[in-house]
Order: structure tokens, then sequence, then C-alpha cells
């Protein structure tokens, strides 16, 4: 334990608060930051943290409250203000100039003609990469840089100003764990230079290893600050979540499980030419929710993309096994040539078991065979979806659900009212070219009652409803054409924790009903406690895929971060 | 027939005054778009100019003119001469720039700061502009008298700087003989080059083009930058206004000058949003446009009208061109034509 | 306390969440009525015409004689058109700002039909002619706008300089035909008596306006329908909205801006085939009026809805022909038609700034008052670290 007693105050907040239009994402936030300490500042998705730290750094302005910096009372009315306070944030979304030199971006916007001066600036850099560990290449374009680089980029770039105080939003979200030893070693040797330094995250295990107090926040409201020695993980996620977290998901036990998607070989190289997808190959099973765990980053959107379709460039295949054994044929998705074709190839039978021919039969005679549902299949239906648009593997009869990350951007229109984008899915049913509004309608009236929509009515635009409420129009929405895979990204991400329960509770009974259910989550205890297999990936390969009824934490966070050996036989 | 060399001088002549236009125009919508404001208002800002400019020099040959008088048709080199010339100078200069950066303020106001859609602003600007200049400028030369002043302040403004004309022969007589303004576009073209992408203030323009919400965080003042960049590109767009008034000996109306501007906007894609590729490509632009009437024999009449359609039709192969190509340094600024709001969610 | 930072600014800014749809149309009709008064101001100080009668003089421009009223109705339906027109390009988001140069197409082979045919095809068939003129216009629109479409879908070519350029390749090519046509002389223009004396679309009623309004009446039955009701009208909202989300659901974005564009297009052609087949008879560089860029803004004003695209066109049309009377009424002292230009420009500016006030909220930040409220003074030494150690203990705050 710290034996120095007194130590100054370095930041005080007092009464913040920050609203977006009804959301209230920051109320009535007071508390004090001392200097020459790690602060973790503890909160889950949507909590306000990034909020309240953006309101230290000049981006956002407080609509009541005030702060103090050392013990003053100041205004920060833009970024600038914050620098001339010698306050420098770290942004989880980088703000660097990609056309620009990393040396362009460090002096980028500095006022002091000495230190904007290149050559000058170069020394100074130098100077500091040397003091804290750092190593960088200044005339590098800033496209050219990995992400750890880019992280190490933007510190330079605040310390290269002098700051003292230092705020890190999720800095260790993208980092493998070399990176992040790394990082902290240089926070360390911050601290020992007396600099104040906030860390933003929701990770526990990180706030325990490296801050000397941690601050929480919970919807918006400040809950408390203690010390990091006298607290413990369980305690810090109490505070965080509003309740223990015994994980109360109810997990049913898998039945009638067959392989309903069987990904081989997928493998992605996006427009930077980065291979963000490397030799993929797992199996999807009906009746169980497979989990994909990993650092942000790691592949796991490109992946659900690639199987939705999105992703056209991919390679590889992806074999969906429509479940049709034993169930009649219709003409829904066949036309009566392919039909006849698969007939003559044996691949149906009669109700009693014997094969169908229909060798000297007249159409109209195999067509009321098939639409009195007498012909039924042998085996499920084998298809490659590789390559396939949305479209065409919506055109093949494939139920493939997607509830991708970017709600508002992807799964949803932000602009449009909840019946407009119930349609999306379903516009084109229907002949002709006039649209059917009315059972859209009916559905979205169906999801609002059934999941507890809160909205003013169907014709709001969504972007207007609050976060939980669009993730249920839009999961909602998924769920209602009884899949047959369904594909969740961070369903739960910035969701209060009954919502999130809410969709755990439905993943789970999309599960029970036979689909095969694909969850993308970042939290660990809920993978563990809600999916059947964990999928695990590291920088686009699948590190391993372990059983989530008997693996630990401590497994999973090992395989997210040990990409496999490049050349280790398999 | 006329000789090659007759039309190639003439095309040389009658091109440069023209370039200098484009290039006012173009140097001063680099300018304003490196900052991430679309500017389609710039047919306006130019007309805006040519007003100034036209009330610069009425106002001067109304009353300084009067004590310090210029013979035009033979003019002498004295100490007054030279004094009433640079004076009249300064005036049409500095009121064509007031007025194109008014323009600009315009435009930057609705934009900037009350966050406006920027290209229907600028059709707005586009409209208001033609329209203030086709009304005031009346106002300014209401008689034959005003007009025959702004007349004889265009031919004024004409004058190259001193040469030997025996010297040069008859090619450098065509480039030389030429106004002082268009030295002065040349110079403001190099200038806005070495601003930009050799200065502190250059480096944090492009940044606050790129990507306003990187330089916001970087303590760049968006606000001010967007502000700065755009009153002074139209200021610089304004000077082609006024050239464009010296050019003609006067106004008729907004419609050709117009028409420039379009041009211009062409230009500036081109020129890949760089001052000194826009030099060459204002004298190219130029020089397609007075081809045709320069006596290049084309086969039927309505070959010069198509000839006329040269410089778009280049712009848009050139246009395409850097749009496959895709590479980061042909691009246009990142978020050109889209406003900045801080506390964006 | 040192107070020496104390610069709060007087105001920030933030995002509206929601503003009654009676409120965002008064702001907006208060702002039009502004614009109009500052117009008619102007006109006072420059000029000392009385704002009354400009205002009286205005609404005779439109409405003084039924010829006036039926010469009102043709120019806004015109406008119309082409407003509808735009109004599915500028949904998608694609900047179409090749109104002009679209219509335009459709005027110049119209006319070339109208030659061309004309001289080939004996009397009696001007039927077949003008059925010719429309789908040639409209195929001409159409592909004007194609071809910035195809290099938009394909290699994201930006649209709206792309279409600009092409409104000056099409008025090249009108004056390139003119030339051709009314070579000899030197002259340069079409005598609508000479070139286009077949295939002219008769009037109805006797009057220019009523082909054109039911015309226009009939796209816009139409646009509602594709708007509103039809499964390409919700794609290309899709697409405008979120190019993501257009992917997410496989709307092929590509053919999607094609065929909106097409459309877009082959209406410009239809207002081209108008002009010319039905009114002037003739074609010019200026054919189009510029009703390209007025239509633009038109529809912007309209929020893109083609219903209020209908009274903004007709409003448009109405202060720029009230605003030509008001120069005839007061022709001694108003040399030009550009005020016109200016009262329109004011209108712009008036209402493009007044979204401003419809989308975001100015907050006046209070200063404080009480002196109270600034509690710390002289830096402060902070309670000792052990300090929050009780809390630490004490359970989070249920919140229910």
């Amino acid at each position: 334990m710290k034996k120095e007693t007194q130590k100054q105050i370095s930041i005080r907040f007092e009464n913040v608060s920050k609203f977006f239009g009804p959301v209230k994402a920051n109320e009535n936030i007071s508390f004090d930051i001392y200097q020459g300490e790690i602060l973790s500042l503890l909160g889950e998705n949507g909590s306000g943290k990034t909020t309240l730290m953006n309101m230290l750094s000049g981006i956002y302005f407080p609509d009541e409250g005030k702060i103090y910096i050392n013990g003053e009372h100041v205004t920060i009315a833009s970024p600038k203000d914050a620098f001339d306070l010698k306050i420098g944030m770290v942004h989880q979304h980088f703000k660097l100039i990609d056309v620009f030199t990393c040396l362009e971006n460090i002096v980028l916007g500095i006022e002091d003609k000495e230190k904007a001066n290149k050559s000058k600036a170069r020394k100074i850099v130098k100077e500091i990469c040397d003091k804290y560990g750092f190593e960088i290449n200044l005339n590098k374009k800033v496209y050219d840089l990995s992400v750890s680089e880019k992280q190490t980029l933007e510190i330079i770039k605040v310390l290269y100003r002098e700051a003292n105080i230092l705020i890190l939003d999720e800095p260790t979200a993208v980092l493998t764990p070399v990176e992040i030893k790394r990082l902290f070693a240089v926070l360390n040797n911050m601290r020992k230079d007396g600099k104040t330094i906030i860390i933003i995250t929701h990770k526990l295990n990180e706030v325990m290893e490296i801050s000397d107090r941690v601050a929480i926040l919970r919807k918006g409201q400040y809950i408390d600050t203690v010390l990091t020695s006298k607290t413990n993980e369980s305690q810090l996620t109490e505070m965080m979540v509003g309740k223990k977290t015994v994980l109360n998901i109810d997990r049913s036990e898998p039945k009638d499980v067959e392989d309903r998607l069987i990904v081989n070989g997928l493998t992605y190289v996006n427009g930077e030419g980065i291979k963000v997808l490397d030799d993929v190959n797992f199996t999807a099973k009906s009746g169980e929710i497979l989990g994909i765990a990993g650092i942000a980053g790691s592949g796991q959107r490109e992946l659900l993309e690639a199987i939705a379709g999105l992703n056209p460039k991919a390679k590889g295949d992806i074999v969906f096994f429509r479940p049709k054994k034993n169930l009649p044929v219709s003409f829904y998705h066949k036309t009566y040539r392919e039909v006849v074709k698969l007939a003559s190839e044996g691949k149906f039978h009669y109700d009693n078991g014997s094969p169908v021919s229909f060798e000297g039969m007249r159409p109209f005679q195999i067509k009321s065979l098939v639409n009195n549902g007498d012909v039924l299949f042998n085996e499920n239906e084998v298809m490659n979806l590789r390559e396939k648009s949305p479209l065409q593997i919506r055109e093949l009869g494939v139920r493939l659900s997607f509830v991708p990350e970017d709600r508002l951007g992807m799964g949803l229109v932000g602009n449009m009212d909840l019946i407009d984008n119930m349609m999306l899915r379903s516009y084109r049913k229907g002949k002709g070219t006039l649209l059917n509004r009315k059972n859209p309608e009916n559905l979205a009236g169906a999801i609002v009652n059934e999941l507890e929509v809160v909205t003013p009515n169907l014709h709001t635009p969504v972007r207007k409803l609050s976060g939980g409420n669009v993730q249920k129009v839009l999961v909602g929405r998924e769920i209602a054409s009884a899949p047959k895979v369904l594909m969740a990204a961070y369903p739960v991400r910035g969701l209060d924790i009954n919502s999130s329960y809410l969709i755990y509770n439905l993943l789970d009974k999309q599960k029970r009903e036979g689909t095969a259910v694909i969850f993308v989550g970042e939290d660990l205890d809920v993978l563990l406690a809600l999916c059947d297999r964990i999928l695990v990936m590291c920088e686009g390969q699948v590190s391993g895929i372990v059983d989530a009824r008997t693996t630990t934490k401590e497994e999973v966070g090992l395989l997210m971060t040990s990409k496999k050996e490049a050349e280790g036989g398999k | 027939m006329v000789a090659f060399n007759d039309i190639l001088i003439n095309i040389i002549q009658g091109a440069i005054p023209l370039a200098i236009i484009f290039l006012f125009g173009c140097v001063g919508e680099i300018l304003t778009e490196k900052s991430g404001n679309l500017n389609l208002g710039l047919p306006g800002v130019m007309c805006f100019g040519a007003v100034g400019g036209v009330l610069g020099c009425v106002l001067y040959m109304k009353t300084i003119y009067q004590l310090w008088p210029i013979d035009v048709s033979e003019p002498v080199i004295t100490f007054v001469t030279v004094l009433s010339y640079i004076c009249l100078l300064l005036f049409a200069i500095i009121f064509a720039c007031v007025f194109g950066a008014i323009s600009g303020l315009i435009f930057s106001f609705l934009t900037t700061t009350l966050k406006a859609n920027q290209n229907i602003t600028g059709l707005a600007l586009t409209t208001f502009g033609g329209g203030f200049a086709d009304f005031v400028v009346p106002l300014i030369t209401p008689k034959e008298e005003e007009k025959a002043l702004l007349a004889k302040a265009a031919k004024i403004l004409k004058f190259s700087l001193p040469y030997d004309r025996t010297a040069v022969g008859i090619w450098g007589d065509s480039f030389l003989n030429q106004s002082i303004l268009v030295v002065i576009g040349f110079a403001i073209a190099i200038v806005a080059f070495v601003i930009i992408n050799k200065t502190r203030v250059g480096l944090s323009l492009r940044s606050v083009g790129e990507n306003p919400a990187t330089a916001d965080a970087a303590g760049i003042n968006t606000n001010a930058y967007r502000y700065g960049a755009t009153l002074i590109g139209c200021a610089i767009a304004g000077l082609g206004g006024l050239f464009y008034v010296v050019k003609i000996n006067g106004w008729e109306n907004s419609a050709t000058l117009q028409g420039f501007g379009w041009m211009v906007l062409a230009l500036v894609i081109f020129a890949v949003w760089n001052p000194l590729i826009a030099i060459v490509g204002s004298l190219v632009f130029g020089a397609l446009w007075v081809s045709p009437q320069s006596g290049i024999s084309t086969n039927t009449a309505a070959g010069k009208d198509l000839l006329k359609i040269t410089p778009y039709v280049v712009t848009v192969v050139v246009l395409v061109i850097t749009s496959i190509v895709g590479k980061k340094s042909v691009l246009p600024p990142g978020s050109l034509g889209i406003n900045y709001f801080r506390e964006e969610r | 306390m040192t107070e020496k930072k104390e610069k709060t600014p007087l105001f920030h800014v933030v995002k509206r969440s929601n503003i009654p749809l009676w409120q965002s149309i008064l702001i907006r009709l208060g702002f039009v009525v502004g614009a109009v008064l500052v117009g008619m101001l102007v006109l006072l100080i420059t000029r000392g015409i009385n704002p009354f009668e400009a205002l009286y003089e205005m609404f005779r421009g439109s409405f003084a004689s039924p010829n006036r009223f039926f010469n009102f109705l043709k120019d806004g339906a015109l406008l119309l058109i082409v407003g509808l027109a735009l109004v599915p390009s500028f949904k998608m988001k694609f900047w179409n700002l090749g109104g002009n140069g679209q219509i335009l197409m459709g005027a110049l082979v119209t006319v070339m039909c109208m030659y061309y045919l004309g001289n080939i095809l004996p009397a009696g068939y001007d039927w077949l002619i003008i059925i010719c003129m429309f789908i040639s216009a409209v195929l001409a629109g159409a592909i004007w706008a194609l071809i910035p479409a195809l290099f938009k879908a394909f290699f994201n070519t930006n649209e709206s300089l792309f279409t600009l350029m092409m409104n000056y390749i099409a008025v090249g090519l009108v004056s390139a035909f003119i030339t051709v046509v009314s070579s000899g002389g030197g002259s340069h223009f079409i005598d609508p008596d000479m070139i286009c004396a077949h295939g002219r679309i008769p009037q109805l009623f006797g009057k220019e306006a009523t082909l054109i309004v039911i015309a226009s009446l009939i796209i816009l039955a139409f646009m509602i329908y594709y708007l509103r009701f039809s499964k390409h009208g919700y794609e290309l909202s899709v697409v405008g909205e979120s190019e993501n989300t257009a992917r997410y659901v496989g709307i092929n974005v590509k053919k999607v801006i094609i065929r909106t564009i097409l459309l877009s297009g082959a209406i410009c052609g239809i207002a081209g085939f108008l002009i010319s087949g039905a009114i002037t008879y003739s074609v010019t560089e200026t054919s189009a009026a510029n009703m390209g860029f007025t239509a633009i803004i038109a529809v912007w004003l309209a929020k893109f809805n083609p219903f209020i695209t209908a009274a903004t066109s007709f409003f448009v049309v109405f202060v720029t022909t009230g605003m030509g009377q008001v120069q005839l009424a007061f022709s001694d002292v108003l040399k030009n038609n550009a005020s016109g230009d200016i009262v329109m420009g004011l209108i712009y500016f008036f209402i493009i700034g007044c979204e401003f006030f419809i989308e975001y909220k100015i907050i006046w930040n209070k200063k404080s008052k009480n002196p109270l409220e600034n509690v710390i003074s002289e830096p402060t030494e902070a309670p000792a670290l052990e300090a929050p150690e009780p809390q630490a203990e004490a359970p989070a705050k249920e919140e229910k």
C-alpha cells in the first residue's frame, strides 16, 4: 500500500451532466482525481465513461456542472482549451490523419513555433521515446501503421504537448498481451513522473493490475471510487452492473444436434491488403450456441459478414445443410425442372419410404404430387454459399439471419420508422411492384408487444429509440423469419442488464427451436455461461474451439492472444 | 489560310488573359476546398469580385485619378503616372478581394456556422451573385461617363510591365505583353502552393479538410480555418472577376463570367487540387477556349462549337481517371462537402 | 477561488431531438416572408421603390390576367416536372446537378426529330413524328444521366461534378446543331417555321399550359406511387439512407443507382420534349432556362417530398414572374431583371439558414450568480488516500 497520505487534487467534477436529447449520458457526476495516480474509470458500455472524459478533453461541453483543474474552476470549450490545461486524450477511435506522416501528425495543431518546427520536433520526440521506451518511424504515413503503432503515436502526440493529465479510452481493446504489457510499463513510468492518468475500461483484470483507484459509473451516474488494493473483482462488478453477476443465464441442453453450417478454409484479404480472415474452419450445429471470442478486430465481424454474403471477395467454402430430410418438396424455392432433375437422381421418396420416380408421368400429375406434399426429401439439402450475395442466399431459401454489430448503420435505417424497417427483410415478397405494408405493420406491432419495445408508436423513426429498444427491434425482426442460422455480433453492447438478459433468453429460445446460433461476444463470463462451444479467434485465425461448460476464462483468454504457429503441424 | 505561327500567337495572346481569370478562380477554390468546403457558388463569388473591381475602378477614376491622370494612348513613365497606376491597381484589387470575401462570408456563415448543405448554399450563392452583379453594376455605372471611365481604368490595368519590345521578338511579346495582374495571378498560385504544402498553417488547413474531427481534437480551430480559407479563397477568386472586367473593358452581364466560374470548378478537378498544376491547367483551358476563334480551320462550322466543349470533356476524363486510380494523392480532401459538428454522435 | 479561466461561452449548440411539424413549418414560412421583405427593403433603399406597390406588382405578375395565370401554370408545371425528375435521385443522395443538360438533350433530339423526320415524312404523319420525338427525348435524357451514374456506381466518381460537366457538353452539342441547321448567313438561331414546322404537339383547349399541367399531374401521381408505394422507391430510399444497410439486405446498390438515375434523366428528357415540342418549337443553348438548378432548390426546400415539391415549384415561379413584373412596372429605375435573382437568392439564403434553427437548439449558458457554488477555494489538500475506504465497503446504491 502507498505510504504517502496526502495527495493533491488534480481534477474535480462537480455535478456534471450531459444530455443527448432524451438520453442522460451523464447525470450529476461529482468526484475527484488525484495527481500522480492511475485511475480506472470503470463501467459497462454506455455507462457514460467516454462522454465524461470527452467533456474533460473539450469534445463535448457539459450541459450542467463544473470542472476544476488543480483547484481552479475551468471552462473547457474546445480541445484547445484542454491542451492549454495540459489535458491530453487518446481516443478509442484514433484521431490521426491517414495521409500525413507520423511527424506531421505530432506537430499538427501546435501553436508554439519552436515546437512546431519539424526538425526540432524530431529531437524532442526522440527524447520522449527514449524516456518511456517507444519505437516509432516518424516518416511513415499513418495508413501504413499497425494499430499498436497508431496508439503509440497517439500517446507520443499527447506527451509531446507536455500533458500532465492523460486520458486513455479503452487502450487495450485492440492490443495483444505483449503490447498491453509494454503499454502498462509506459504508464507506470508516467505515473512515476507525476502525471495523472485516467484509463477508461471495462476489463476488470486490467483495472486490478494497473490502477491505484477505480471510479465506477453506471447508466450515466457516478457510483463510487474505491482503492484498488482494497477491493476485488466481484465487488467491482457488483458496483458496475448493480447486482451480483452470478450470471443467471438459463442454458438449455442442446438436443437434435446436427451439422448446419460448415465453414471451410475461409480467407479474406481486405481492401488494405490485410489478411483479416486466415483459413477459418468450423462447424455450427443446430440446437446449440456457438460463441465467438476474441480481441476486438480479430476478424469476427468479417467472418459473419462473409457468411452473410457481404464480403464477396472472401475465399473458401460455406456449406449449408438445409434441414429437409423427410420433409416435403415444394415449388417455393425450386423450379419444376429442378424438381424433375432431382427426382431422376433419386433424391426423393414417398411417405411410405419407396423411392420417387416421375418416369412416365404428365407434368400436371407431378405438380399435384408435389403440391400435395407427397414427395419427400431423402437427405438434407447441401448448398454452398460461397460467393453468393445476400439476395442469392435468400433466393436459395436459406433462412440465415444476421444481427450486425452496427445496428443503425447496417441492420436498420435510422431515419425510417419501425414498419419500414421491418420491410427491409420482406419487402420483396409478393408479386408486382407494389409494397405491402400490412404484414410488416403487424410484425412491428407484435415485436413491440412481445419484446416490450418502448416507442411512442410504430411510425417513429428508429434512431429516436434508445439503444436497447433499437436492438430489440433488430433482433425481433431477425428472429421473426424463423431462421435456421442466427448470427449475432455483440448483440448486448451498450444495453442495460435487463435488455441484455432478454437478448440472451431470446438466443437460447432460438437454440431450443433448433436454430444454429452464432454469438460474437466480448464478455467472457457471458460467453462461458451462454454458449455450448466457444470458437476463439486471434488475428483472423481460429486459435481454438473449446467446450464452454468445461473451459475456464483463463484458457479462453490465453487462446485469444495466441496465434497459431505459422508452420506448426495442424 | 492563316500561317500556323500566327494562329499559335493568337492563341497564346488570347489564352493568357482567360487563363488568368481561370487561375484566380481556381486557386481560390482550391484553397477553399482544401478546408473541406465545396463552394459551388464560385460563379457567384467571381461576380461579386467583378462588382468590387468595377466599384474600385470607378471610385478611383472619379476621385484621385482626376488629380493624377494617365495618358492612356501613349503612357509616359513619370512619378505621378506610376503612383496613379499603383493606386488604381490597389483600389481595384482591394475592392475585388473585399467583395469576393463578403460572398465567402455568406457561404461560410451558412455552411460552417449554420451547418447548411454546401451544394445548395453554393447554388443559391451563384443565383444571388449573378443577380447582385447585374443589379449593382448598372447602379455604379449609370451613365456613359462612368462606363467610359471604367473602360479607361481597364485599359490602364492592362498595361504590362516595361520591357524592351524589340529585344524579345514577336514570341516574347506575346508572352510579356500582359497585365501586371497576370504576374500577380501566377505569383498567387505559387504562394498558395507553398503555403498549402510547406507550412504549418497549410498542414493544419489540410488536416481540417481531410478529417475535421481529428484536427479539432488536435486543438485546431476548425471553424476558424474553414472561415479563413473560404474568405481568402473567395477574395482570390474575386480577382478573377476583376480581371474579367479588365479583359472586356467593362461589364455586359453576368452570364459569361458565370460560365467561366463553372469552368473553374472543372479546372479544380483537372488540377487535382494542386495550384501548380492549376497554372498549366488554366493555360490549357484558356487555349482550348480561344482556339475556335483564332483561325484554326475545322471541317465544319459546327466543329468550333464542339471544340468549345473540349475543356469539359477533358475534365470529365480527368475526373473518371482519378476516381478509378483512387490514389490518396489525387483524391479530393477527405471531408470535402461535409460540414463538421463537434458534438455529433 | 481563483476565477481566472471564467470565460464560459455565451451559448453552445446541441442537436434537437424533436420538433413539432407545425413549428418547423411556421419557422420556414416566417423566414420566407422575412426574405421577401428584405428583398423589398433592398429595392426601397437602392431604387426608392415603394414596397407595397412592388408586392402588388409581384402578385400581378402571375394573376393580373388569364394569360398571365396560364403562363404561371405552364412555368410552374414545367418546373414541377423537372423537380419530380430530381426527387428520386436526391432521395438516393445522388447529387444530380445535370438537370439542365438532361433537359437540353431531350429538347435537342426533339427538334432533330422535327427537322429530319419532318423533311422525310409526308404531311399528315405528325403523330408519328411526335411519338419518335417522345421516345428519343426520353432516351436522350436518360442516357445523359446514365453516363455519370455508371461511373458513380462502378468507380464512385463524384457525381455532382460529373453531372455539372455534362451540362456544358450538352450546351456545346446544341450549339453545334444550331450552327449546322442555320448555316449560311452566319446566323445562329433556329427559325421555328423553317426547322420545326412538322411534329408540333397540338395544344389542348387552345392553351399551351393545359398539356403541361396534365403531364405534370401524371408525373406527380406516378412519382408519389413510385416513391411511397413501390418496391423500387423503397429500395432507393434505403440506398440513400445507408448503403451498408442496402448491401446487408441484398439490394444491388449499383443497379438501384443506375435505374433511379435513368428514371431521373428520362423525366428531364420529357421536360425537354415538352419545351421544344409543345412550347418553343425550337432549341437554344438556354432552352433549359436553368430549371435544372432551380428545381434542385425547389425539391430541397420540399425535403424531397413530391407533394410539397408542387407547392415549392409554383412558389419559385410565382416569385420569379412576380419580380419580372416588378421590373416591367418600374422599368425606369430597374434596367434588367437582376432584382428577381436577388430576391430569389435572398429567399434561398433565408430558408437554407433557417434549417439550422429546426435541426439544432441553442443553449444559452447561464453564469452562476451564487458565489457559494464555487466551493473549492485555494488549492485544496485532498483527504488522505485512505479516506475513501469506508465508502468502498458500503454496498453500491441499488436503483430500480
